[in-house]
């Protein structure tokens, strides 16, 4: 059984650019630049039915970056220097964390378009706790393992606020463990998310990008969640070796950070001798990372392709 | 140069307001105005009125105003880096849009689709490589000759390396080219590989070339992009290598916001007179040690003031800096001094205030050594 859906954040068109662009310079205010997310959100909700998605994001348009909810909304962060986002031409605002974290709640769903999802099988995208931890300026902790346990309470009731807010799928974004491997973080990044689920009834995914997953592979498979995957166009696929079982595999078969639009059948058998190679009873067809790295037309195109893919897969 | 520590230019300055506002036709306000000026006064600028006479004229410029307006600008930003003290000067690029935009559209093959993030609400123009890459024709051959004609000091070009224009675009034809391989990772490997050699050997080259022929002595090539994919610095080298064959110039190359150690050892084949390198921003200048520990014996350009801060290093800031890298190297030869990057972020008062610290910081440090 195959699905598809997106992973992250998706490109502005060039209207809500200019929009935005307009607002940095005083002539547009925050409430219309908002309006104006919202509205495309729920053109982009539109479009992901229509393509045939099987869980909808609103795009995550006001999302400067997979940090910025919470480097805003938490007391004693902030979002600081500008920091390049692993191998892109891109960047984000490393949080620097002042003071000791507490739990807000509800960060992630103030900056979701919530109306145009009413109804619908709606997907919630968090950054995992390792990511979070390890991607900030840790300013207020001596001792990594107590600034995780911090950061997990802190996603863990966001977790809950989205699930409650009619959220049917949390996937938790980590581009660190398969970029920047140490001893001994595997068992506490695992750890720290097993803590954000506890409870959870919605579906949970823990998505890796930009980096090999092979040498990972043992510990996506054994994650505390529902359905694990990684980046086909970083990943040495020849080496995976492992046993998926019901654990739901995603597959990042488009790629995120290039325009050309992939051949749908060449992608689809990729996607499938992937899968019997880790026999995986479901997999899930996404782009390997945030579309955002693309301009909105390509990104669409994209979208529209991910759905055919997913139906050649069958 | 036979001097110690002699100072360069490395990158853009930002563009005047004047320069900006006259060539879309738009109207100076009185502060636009007063900056002309008093830079102008500052630098002793001669002539000038035909430059305000070409801001006074109403609406859209022709396309002969709007190269005379670039020209005022390239003027003035030469004689600011000459006013500095800086040894080797060019224009601030000036003319350019940007690093990036301005060489890919002069090869056909791209095509610009839209608009892609930065950071924030910060966007750039990214092309895709949709054909063969060609070169249309060499460039910045009219705006080196201006300065050629301008400088009374010795001119360093800087143009993009092939590897950074290759990675900062998207890659379309040289992927369909490696469709046979099947791996994707290595196919996306080598259609880079193909792409940057392409742009090495069929644009970058013949352009160098070009500008030889026109008097470029010095050619610096910039590639921020260098260590982005630490798995590709092997295609960085062998481009860079392919691009400046049997190029008649002193070559360097600026690679700037990287991690430096990833570079090595590959970069040690690559056939290049200087590295110019950011050390100022990391704030590490140990960083220097890495090319004591890889016996790298090519000059190097040391970073030295940060572009993305207003905070005016003191000459005996600048100072300590060189002599630590001294230090390090174990003598003094081959080190020249420059900013991180292009202080196009700054305005020209701390752009032009940290360069002569920068001046003033080498001549301290090579009183010091030659104290010794």
């Amino acid at each position: 059984m195959a699905f598809a859906h997106l992973t992250g954040i998706f490109p502005r068109s060039e209207e809500l650019i200019a929009s935005t662009r307009a607002f940095e310079r005083g002539r547009l205010d925050a409430a219309a630049l908002r309006r104006q997310a919202e509205e495309e959100s729920a053109r982009l909700v539109a479009l992901q039915a229509e393509w045939g998605l099987d869980y909808i994001t609103d795009g995550l348009l006001r999302w400067q970056d997979l940090l910025r909810p919470l480097a805003e909304e938490l007391p004693g962060v902030h979002a600081g220097p500008v920091t390049r986002w692993f191998d892109n031409n891109s960047f984000y605002r490393r949080p620097v964390i002042e003071a000791r974290l507490r739990p807000v709640g509800e960060a992630a769903l103030r900056w979701t378009a919530r109306e145009p999802l009413k109804g619908r099988l709606w997907k919630a995208i968090l950054p995992t706790p390792w990511a979070f931890a390890a991607l900030s300026e840790d300013r207020a902790y001596e001792d990594v393992d107590a600034l995780l346990r911090d950061v997990a309470e802190v996603l863990r009731a966001e977790a809950a606020s989205l699930q409650a807010a009619g959220c049917r799928y949390i996937q938790f974004s980590d581009p660190v463990l398969v970029n920047r491997r140490s001893d001994g973080v595997l068992s506490r990044a695992q750890k720290a998310l097993g803590r954000v689920v506890e409870g959870l009834t919605v579906r949970t995914a823990l998505y890796t990008f930009f980096g090999d997953a092979v040498p990972v592979l043992d510990v996506l498979l054994d994650a505390p969640v529902h359905e694990v995957g990684f980046d086909l166009f970083a990943t040495d696929v020849e080496r995976l070796n492992g046993r998926a079982g019901s654990k739901g595999l995603l597959l990042g078969a488009l790629d995120g950070r290039n325009s050309l639009l992939e051949d749908a059948a060449e992608t689809a058998a990729t996607v499938r001798r992937v899968a019997d190679r880790l026999h995986a009873e479901s997999v899930t067809v996404v782009p390997s990372c945030d579309l955002e790295f693309l301009p909105w037309e390509v990104a669409v195109a994209k979208g529209r392709r991910l759905a055919e893919v997913k139906r050649l897969v069958g | 140069m036979t001097k110690l520590f002699p100072t360069q230019e490395v990158g853009s300055l930002a563009k005047p307001a004047w320069l900006l506002k006259g060539v879309r036709g738009t109207k100076l306000s009185a502060e636009d105005r007063a900056d002309l000026d008093y830079w102008a006064g500052r630098l002793e600028i001669e002539g000038v009125e035909e430059l305000r006479r070409l801001l006074h004229s109403n609406g859209e410029p022709s396309d002969a105003a709007k190269a005379a307006l670039r020209d005022w600008a390239a003027l003035f930003a030469i004689r600011l880096e000459e006013a500095a003290g800086l040894d080797v000067v060019y224009d601030g690029e000036a003319r350019r849009v940007e690093m990036y935009e301005y060489p890919i559209r002069r090869i056909d093959g791209f095509q610009f689709y839209g608009h892609v993030r930065s950071f924030d609400n910060r966007y750039y123009r990214k092309a895709a490589v949709v054909d063969r890459v060609a070169l249309r024709e060499p460039f910045h051959l009219d705006e080196l000759g201006f300065v050629k004609r301008q400088a009374r000091r010795p001119v360093k070009i800087p143009v993009t390396g092939p590897y950074t224009l290759a990675d900062w675009s998207f890659n379309e034809y040289y992927l369909r080219q490696s469709a046979g391989i099947a791996d994707l990772r290595k196919r996306n490997y080598e259609a880079k590989r193909r792409f940057t050699l392409d742009l090495a050997t069929e644009v970058l080259r013949p352009t160098l070339q070009a500008l030889v022929d026109v008097g470029a002595d010095w050619i610096q090539i910039d590639e921020p992009a260098a260590a982005t994919h630490p798995e590709e610095v092997p295609i960085l080298v062998e481009a860079f290598n392919a691009a400046t064959e049997d190029v008649q110039a002193r070559i360097s190359i600026h690679i700037c916001y990287s991690d430096y150690r990833a570079l090595y050892p590959h970069i040690l084949g690559m056939r290049v007179e200087m590295l110019t390198l950011e050390f100022k921003n990391t704030g590490d200048y140990n960083i220097v040690t890495i090319f004591k520990e890889f016996g790298d014996t090519r000059a190097i350009g040391l970073g030295v003031l940060d572009v993305h801060s207003d905070v005016i290093e003191t000459p005996e800031e600048v100072k300590t800096k060189i002599l630590q890298a001294v230090e390090i190297l174990g003598g003094p030869e081959r080190i020249w001094v420059n900013p991180d990057c292009g202080l196009r972020t700054r305005t020209w008062d701390v752009a032009f205030a940290k360069l002569q610290n920068m001046v003033e910081g080498a001549r301290l440090a090579r009183e010091a050594v030659q104290a010794k």
